[in-house]
């Protein structure tokens, strides 16, 4: 490991001065500097945590508001099917069952669009930015962690589905995932393009009127054309299409949130003169 | 240890924010003074690696910081002009969170923690929520967190604004027992937060670093334009429209002290003074006094 360090800075140091422009000898210089700067003999020694631990760390601080509104989501979903079927859960049919996991996955996303733009409510945006960490890689773990609780409700709820309407694997995943992905790429584009409105609540109120028009679809699809939860096939296209493109919106979002919230240039005049 | 700020511009648009600013910062204080719009928090921003230059670059002992990454992160410690907490989060969980965004291990956060609250002496409201805490304190948490990886480049924004006079004295104590060895950048307009204690000076103005230098060389360039007078008092609404008034001291017997600037004494009977930080930046932004009559 070290004889690979001073490798480097040997090369680094074999300078052709025949061919050196001013940009190249700023860029050799550059180099010089950075394999000194890796010598373990001028490092000095600093433990940072990786990942992984930043991400356990992030618990504690991610809010028991979150998942007891989470919870309460869930609980809600299940409170109103149980009323509206007088306590006789035997009727929480097959048919009932599709519309009941899509209302909970997007309400599994609604709740957590707050906790992802509270950097920028709360003006903490700045300083989460300019940390080691970043304000990406804390997106980032917030993400991760909200994905693993929301495997877990799916887990508990999938079960209970099976159990009692005895549908397929394939079928409880995609009343689920296919809900979850088209509220998850909505909100992260919709997040993406309002980046800078200087009233985060407005963003946090946009992404949950599209949440809330995507349950009343399911709703509308539920009382209207229950046949299409039956064309299972068509669910499995949907989502693999959507899939990618949830990837990439969110992967979008994150590098976005590289630097302070502009994309656009209005967007960086609003900055400025905000902040000046 | 030296940050090199290499022909920055910051174009918005129509507005041309910074304007191929360049600067060399070595250790020690650095002020950062001009009037609000002048471009400072702009130049704080893309210092601190948050915000990307339309040109030029920022260098850390001669890298680039873009290239450098977390590794300049992971020496670099910010205070933002407007800075704020998560609701319900009390000063140990506040400095806790930043810590991990830090890096820091739990055991250096602990004794980092424990640390710095005993310096900005709020080690008896740790447990308090921040919503609760004063102005003044709720700053000291914003410096204890941006102290908290024991940076080598400090780069604060507004540092003081909301803090009493004797918070600022404290302030600006600490700030020079924690200078030594390090580069301190503070935006400010409020003169008196670096007269004292800045090792040099740069003065902004519409994006451009119009001086650079130590405070005396700066206050040098008002030298032979302060002058005092003592004039009858309602004479004062006069000179006040044709001079730039710094100070005006009622004496209590209708008569009045006046301190003004000008390259010539204008009030009969003008003594010569011995400029200050703040007469220069009077000097400086003429505005900035006049918009206040």
């Amino acid at each position: 490991m070290e004889r690979k360090q001073y490798e480097e800075l040997s090369n680094a140091l074999k300078i052709d001065v025949k061919v050196l422009t001013a940009k190249r000898i700023q860029t050799q210089k550059e180099r010089v500097l950075q394999s000194v700067r890796n010598l373990p003999a001028v490092q000095i020694p600093k433990k940072r945590i990786g990942f992984c631990e930043f991400m356990l760390r992030q618990i504690p601080f991610m809010g028991r508001d979150l998942w007891m509104s989470q919870g309460f989501a869930a609980l809600m979903v299940f409170g109103v099917l149980y009323l509206s079927l007088d306590g006789e859960l035997d009727y929480l049919s097959i048919r009932h069952i599709p519309l009941m996991l899509g209302i909970l996955a997007i309400m599994l996303v609604m709740t957590s669009i707050p906790l992802l733009l509270r950097p920028y409510r709360y003006q903490m945006h700045e300083i989460e930015l300019a940390s080691r960490q970043s304000l990406w890689k804390l997106l980032a773990a917030e993400l991760i962690l909200l994905m693993a609780e929301d495997l877990v409700v799916f887990g508990i709820s999938a079960g209970i589905a099976a159990g009692i309407a005895g549908l397929s694997a394939v079928k409880v995943t995609m009343y689920f995932l296919l809900p979850l992905l088209m509220a998850g790429t909505g909100c992260a584009q919709l997040i993406r393009r309002t980046s800078g409105w200087e009233e985060v609540s407005q963003r946090i109120g946009l992404c949950e009127g599209y949440c809330g028009l995507l349950a009343a679809v399911l709703l509308l699809l539920y009382r209207t054309k229950p046949a299409v939860y039956d064309k299972i096939g068509a669910w499995v296209i949907c989502a693999v299409i959507l899939f990618p493109l949830f990837v990439l919106s969110i992967g979008m979002w994150l590098k976005d949130s590289a630097e302070v919230g502009e994309r656009t240039g209005m967007v960086d005049a609003a900055l400025y003169y905000q902040s000046e | 240890m030296e940050l090199e700020v290499c022909g920055i511009t910051k174009q918005y648009k129509d507005k041309c924010a910074v304007n191929d600013v360049s600067l060399k910062l070595t250790p020690g204080v650095w002020g950062l003074l001009g009037a609000n719009g002048a471009g400072k928090t702009t130049l704080m921003r893309i210092i601190a690696g948050i915000l990307r230059p339309t040109s030029g670059c920022v260098r850390y002992d001669g890298i680039e910081i873009d290239r450098l990454k977390e590794e300049y992160r992971d020496i670099f410690g910010y205070l933002p002009q407007e800075f704020g907490f998560y609701p319900g989060f009390c000063v140990q969980d506040y400095l806790e969170y930043i810590a991990a965004l830090k890096g820091l291990t739990r055991a250096e956060t602990k004794k980092r923690i424990s640390i710095l609250l005993k310096r900005v002496s709020l080690s008896e409201v740790r447990h308090k929520k921040i919503s609760k805490l004063s102005g003044g304190m709720r700053r000291r948490v914003g410096i204890a967190q941006a102290l908290l990886n024991d940076p080598e480049v400090l780069v604060l924004d507004e540092p003081t604004s909301g803090l009493d006079p004797g918070e600022r004295v404290k302030f600006r104590n600490l700030l020079s027992e924690f200078a030594h060895d390090r580069i301190v950048l503070i935006s400010t307009h409020i003169v008196s937060d670096i007269e004292y204690i800045a090792t040099c000076n740069a003065v902004m103005k519409e994006g451009k670093i119009i001086a650079t230098g130590k405070t005396e060389e700066l206050v040098r360039m008002v030298e032979g334009k302060v002058w005092s007078a003592d004039i009858d008092g309602r004479e004062l609404a006069v000179y006040e429209h044709q001079l730039l008034m710094v100070n005006v001291y009622n004496e209590g017997n209708g008569d009045v002290k006046v301190r003004y600037l000008s390259e010539k004494p204008v009030i009969p009977g003008s003594r010569k003074e011995e400029p200050r930080m703040e007469d220069l930046y009077l000097w400086m932004f003429p505005e900035s006094a006049r918009s206040d009559i």
